[in-house]
């Protein structure tokens, strides 16, 4: 179980370097576009496509595990905050799980999305330049399954007991308390 | 059931996963694709699914929203916001009320930098309300100044909030930041007010500050500023007489701020690696709500409750004055439990709609949600910012102090939308002028 989890921490976390690179390779990209442009009157061919298609998809895609990990997804903690914590626990799992659903579901509508795309070797012509953009379809699918898989395990890690996932309510609002740093 | 009826019902389910703490995105994904299946069947249901999330992530518009979020992490882990207080406190400590006064111009030039309330609220309150506690300021006006100011965040540009406003009701960025420049340059001014008036019905509160600066000292903290606020000018310059693009503004941005921030040697690895863990965590986490929100937009259309909804508020509020008196009650009350991003992606499918019907100027609608959203922020029971400056203070303030510091900036809050309303031309005339 250990191991597993483990494992999933680094897929994680690899996933979200990823992301931290598109943002800077970005700024980088976007920046050197912009220099060109100004300097030389021209702009670096293919920009709005690989930021649009690669950089941002990556972006937004990649990180979506990890933002779970550091609990960071909004959601509404009025109504909840009032309930004991034995009960806000039971309904943490629970939107774990339908969360988790929710996630898988969009997984398969990203995967058949991105074999579709694949099949057909997606691209975009921008001036002269034909830009697959193919690739990127797979980043959706990616995120949104790793997403899924690391809400399972939190959901799993619960139903397991307190050996895997800790049920003492101290610490339960104790996370409460660092995930609202 | 028709189909409208069915659609309204689903609307109240989605209200009650998030009250169950479903996470919005998890939510708003998860209804309209339930919603879509039951009235037209599972593959228009799976087809939403298959195209809208990866059209929406890969957009070279949406693209500005990381880079303003770079921008706004990278100047403050650098610390190149730190001089911001010290500068206005510096040349306005002597007036009545001069460190609220202060903390309130020192939160409109970190807003100028960062796109989010809730980041320049927590900034400014760890530097301004020691100082003012110091100095033997009452609690409220202390805390209260700090929270109410922060709100201009999202309003001065740049804003994510307007960004994606943007976006999704198709008008251009660089007006909207133009509208939020006005409507955060009359918030700013009506919260000095307060804390004018303030200092002189209760002196006692407020004691005048009797340090003294030399003009040495002065232009000193400029020189810390200078760099951050000119910045500001050439980006947001450049992007008003359209030299940028909002994501071209962003990136040179970040680009530029890193390069200062490496010549006051204030930019460690370990700033630079937050900088950019907190820019793809935040833009993430807004874009899956946006996903889910888009979806929710193709459900109301395809479902026929847009008409529904418009024609059931527009039969209820049969004139200009009670729709927009609606609207506000509607976002004081959900900015009373929503996150301000979750609650203007929430509605927009559904009150968009209603505005067209009733022939609302977008641009000016725009500004105006987020200004309701922002005081949003500081109404009890939940002020997002109200429990930032809580976090900052600790113990040592109680959190009702907090609210009630706040209550005379709410009152002129709530005439700046009276003025928005009443001269809806201040938003839009400056863009139209620029053009």
């Amino acid at each position: 179980m250990h191991a597993i989890k483990r494992i999933g921490d680094v897929v994680t976390v690899a996933a979200a370097w990823l992301a931290g690179l598109a943002v800077v390779v970005m700024m980088c990209h976007v920046t050197a576009d912009v220099a060109s442009r100004l300097l030389m009157g021209k702009p670096l061919p293919g920009t709005i496509v690989l930021v649009a298609n690669y950089y941002m998809v990556l972006i937004v895609c990649l990180p979506l595990a990890f933002v779970e990990r550091l609990d960071q997804h909004i959601a509404v903690d009025v109504v909840t905050d009032r309930l004991s914590v034995r009960l806000r626990l039971r309904l943490r799992a629970a939107a774990w799980l339908f969360s988790a659903a929710v996630f898988a579901l969009l997984t398969y509508a990203a995967w058949l999305e991105a074999v579709d795309k694949f099949a057909r070797k997606a691209f975009v012509i921008e001036h002269d330049l034909a830009l697959p953009i193919w690739y990127s379809y797979f980043a959706l699918p990616l995120g949104c399954g790793l997403l899924s898989l690391y809400l399972l395990g939190k959901f799993v890690g619960y139903i397991a007991g307190p050996a895997v996932n800790d049920r003492d309510p101290a610490r339960l609002s104790e996370q409460e308390n660092s995930a609202h740093d | 059931m028709t189909d409208p009826q069915i659609a309204s019902l689903l609307l109240l389910v989605l209200l009650g996963l998030l009250a169950l703490r479903v996470p919005i995105g998890a939510a708003l994904i998860a209804v309209p694709f339930v919603g879509i299946w039951l009235l037209f069947g599972w593959r228009p249901a799976i087809g939403a699914l298959k195209g809208i999330p990866y059209n929406f992530a890969a957009s070279w518009q949406l693209s500005s929203v990381p880079m303003f979020l770079f921008l706004g992490f990278v100047a403050y882990n650098a610390g190149l916001t730190k001089g911001l207080f010290r500068a206005a406190q510096v040349w306005l400590a002597r007036l009545p009320g001069g460190l609220a006064v202060a903390s309130i111009f020192g939160a409109a030039g970190f807003a100028s930098i960062t796109g989010s309330s809730v980041a320049c609220a927590a900034a400014m309150g760890r530097i301004a309300i020691p100082e003012m506690l110091r100095n033997g300021y009452s609690h409220g006006l202390a805390t209260g100044s700090v929270a109410a100011a922060g709100t201009v965040g999202a309003l001065i540009p740049p804003s994510i909030l307007l960004i994606v406003f943007g976006i999704v009701a198709q008008v251009p960025i660089g007006d909207l930041f133009l509208g939020g420049l006005v409507a955060g340059v009359l918030s700013i001014l009506a919260y000095v007010v307060v804390a004018l008036v303030w200092a002189m019905v209760l002196p006692s509160a407020v004691p005048r500050v009797t340090e003294a600066f030399t003009l040495k000292e002065k232009l000193a903290t400029l020189r810390d500023v200078a760099p951050l606020l000119i910045l500001a000018v050439l980006i947001f310059g450049g992007m008003f007489t359209g030299v940028f693009t909002p994501t071209e503004a962003g990136a040179v941005g970040s680009a530029l701020c890193i390069v200062i921030a490496a010549l006051y040697r204030s930019l460690s690895w370990s700033a630079f690696r937050v900088s950019v863990v907190e820019t793809f965590v935040t833009t993430a986490a807004i874009f899956i709500i946006a996903i889910g929100a888009n979806l929710l937009g193709r459900f109301v259309t395809l479902s026929g409750m847009d008409g529904y909804l418009s024609s059931l508020i527009l039969s209820v509020a049969t004139n200009e004055f009670l729709l927009l008196g609606a609207i506000v009650l509607i976002y004081l009350l959900l900015g009373m439990f929503l996150d301000p991003m979750g609650a203007m992606l929430l509605t927009m499918p559904i009150l968009l709609p209603v505005a067209f019907q009733a022939e609302l100027n977008f641009l000016w609608f725009g500004v105006f949600v987020v200004k309701l959203l922002e005081i949003g922020l500081i109404t009890p029971p939940i002020g997002l910012n109200v429990f930032v400056i809580k976090n900052v203070v600790g113990a040592s303030i109680p959190l009702e102090t907090i609210f009630r510091g706040v209550t005379a900036f709410l009152v002129a809050d709530l005439l700046v939308v009276a003025l928005l309303v009443m001269f809806p031309e201040m938003i839009t005339a400056l863009p139209s002028l620029l053009r």
